[in-house]
């Protein structure tokens, strides 16, 4: 009986047309009020499920919910609610699978916001001092990226768009291959544009290939080695390093 | 003791004023899963204040099966920042593995009171102590209810041994809602099965009310809370929730401390 009822209470709650299944349906499971009948106030649930869901994806996607703006966004929310309800206690998990419902420049928007709240989230790891890396064996070491960080390949210039939504300003996308390091550190999250052999390399040390390896696959300069270990010791990228 | 329920808006003036309150009410669910900023706070500010967890996705009513993942994370994180004690709210929120985050009421009749308290019990055994339970703001009623909600909350105290967590602005709303007298609700609850107070404010659309948090409490739910003072005692911690249209940390520190004057 409970389990019955619950099913049916949820099936007008999250459903669109949950009006109709109300009409039909609220006296059999709901008393009136003196003020309102038994449909009305079991729509009462609908009318704030969509606005919840709405209002955690706008949290998580604030410059997604800019650029569609309010009705839109709305909609959206409603078409992905609908394939993707949420299945976890929490609702910071329910937009998981927003960017892979979304096309072109929207799932490229989508990925640097859902990168930024995965990085904001990740447990804190402890940097390590990579001036300790043994010179004559750092070709066989393996570096260990802390938890707070993720690697976009992007087609078109939505970091860039991010920034311009962040500071008031017009977003004006356009179709360019680039890529992205996101990145915490002292409870900050950074967004910080990398070049395509940067982006590789630390790709190719992420699934735990060895400096030497990365450097035969993506064949870096000396100089660009030399940059990007000095700038990524700085950002405290690894949280350890070993054979 | 008088407390507030933490949020994010207020994190920095925490932090930098560390203002007199008695205890901090922190929502579970923000710091499960977060290993950044909100939890590096909370641990900050739970080496300063007395914790208390509230949650709003145990989902303790539900037909479907407890989600012990779920009990566990909310089990380290009770020994973590040394909670005083837990609780949630005496719903459900979702059916089928598909959660609505909304805190939804209950059938209140023989088959749910025994659902119910075998999964407060089994709840509270595998966390090492006594769940609280809130009654929730409810908007609607069920036909097959054979009970007060308030006969099923006693009932279920005397099952099961739980805690109440008694939300006077919920009571106050829900009595609106469903057209009976508060005070009845309020007379009900035996002394000593108290944990805890909340208040809040609510937005009256004329034909219904709504628990959004928002706002100062209102004048009639302050003097609902001190008929309940008067007749459950103020020893059970009292808490002030504010939700939406946050001010800043100053005027809600000076909403909450109202408590103290019907206390006194």
């Amino acid at each position: 009986m409970l389990e019955r009822v619950q099913n049916w209470m949820y099936g007008v709650i999250a459903n669109p047309r949950g009006i109709a299944v109300a009409s039909r349906e609220a006296d059999d499971h709901i008393l009136p009020s003196r003020t309102l009948s038994a449909a009305e106030r079991v729509l009462i649930y609908n009318g704030m499920y969509l606005s919840r869901f709405a209002e955690a994806l706008a949290a998580d996607y604030p410059a997604l919910a800019h650029f569609h703006g309010e009705d839109d966004f709305n909609a959206l929310v409603a078409r992905y609610v609908a394939k993707h309800p949420s299945t976890s206690y929490t609702l910071n998990r329910l937009g998981d699978s927003l960017p892979e419902f979304l096309t072109g420049f929207e799932r490229d928007l989508a990925r640097v916001e859902l990168a930024m709240t995965l990085v904001f989230d990740e447990e804190e790891t402890p940097s390590a001092d990579l001036t300790q890396l043994p010179a004559d064996r750092a070709e066989s070491m393996r570096l260990h990226p802390i938890k707070a960080m993720r690697l976009l390949a992007l087609n078109y210039n939505s970091n860039e768009c991010f920034q311009a939504f962040r500071d008031g300003e017009q977003m004006r996308p356009k179709r360019h291959k680039n890529y992205l390091l996101v990145h915490r550190k002292d409870f900050s999250v950074y967004r910080t544009p990398i070049t395509r052999k940067a982006h590789d390399f630390l790709r190719e040390l992420a699934s735990a290939k060895t400096i030497g390896e990365a450097i035969l696959d993506v064949r870096p300069s000396q100089h660009e080695l030399f940059e990007w270990f000095r700038d990524w010791s700085a950002a405290g990228l690894f949280r350890s390093f070993g054979e | 003791m008088i407390g507030i329920g933490l949020r994010t808006v207020h994190f920095t003036e925490i932090l930098r004023d560390e203002p007199k309150i008695d205890f901090f009410e922190a929502i579970s669910e923000n710091f499960m899963d977060s290993g950044g900023r909100p939890s590096f706070i909370l641990d900050k500010i739970a080496e300063r204040y007395p914790i208390v967890l509230h949650g709003v996705s145990m989902n303790i009513g539900s037909a479907d099966a407890l989600d012990f993942d779920y009990l566990r994370k909310l089990k380290a994180l009770a020994k973590r920042v040394n909670a005083r004690w837990l609780s949630d709210h005496l719903c459900w929120t979702g059916v089928g593995g598909r959660n609505t985050h909304d805190l939804l009421p209950l059938p209140y009749n023989d088959e749910t009171l025994n659902h119910v308290a075998n999964r407060v019990l089994a709840v509270s055994d595998f966390l090492g102590a006594p769940l609280v339970l809130e009654n929730a703001s409810s908007y609607a009623e069920f036909t097959t209810s054979t009970m007060t909600e308030w006969d099923f909350l006693v009932r279920l105290v005397e099952l099961t041994g739980c805690k109440l967590l008694l939300d006077v602005n919920n009571v106050y709303v829900s009595a609106y809602n469903h057209g009976y007298d508060p005070k009845t609700y309020i007379d009900a609850i035996p002394r000593g099965s108290v944990a805890q107070y909340h208040l809040a404010g609510h937005t009256n659309h004329g034909t219904h009310i709504v628990d959004t948090h928002i706002g100062p409490v209102i004048d009639e739910v302050w003097s609902l809370y001190a008929y309940t003072i008067d007749r459950l005692g103020d020893e059970p911690w009292t808490l002030l929730e504010w939700d939406a249209e946050i001010p800043d940390f100053a005027t809600v520190h000076a909403e909450a401390m109202k408590a103290s004057a019907v206390h006194a």
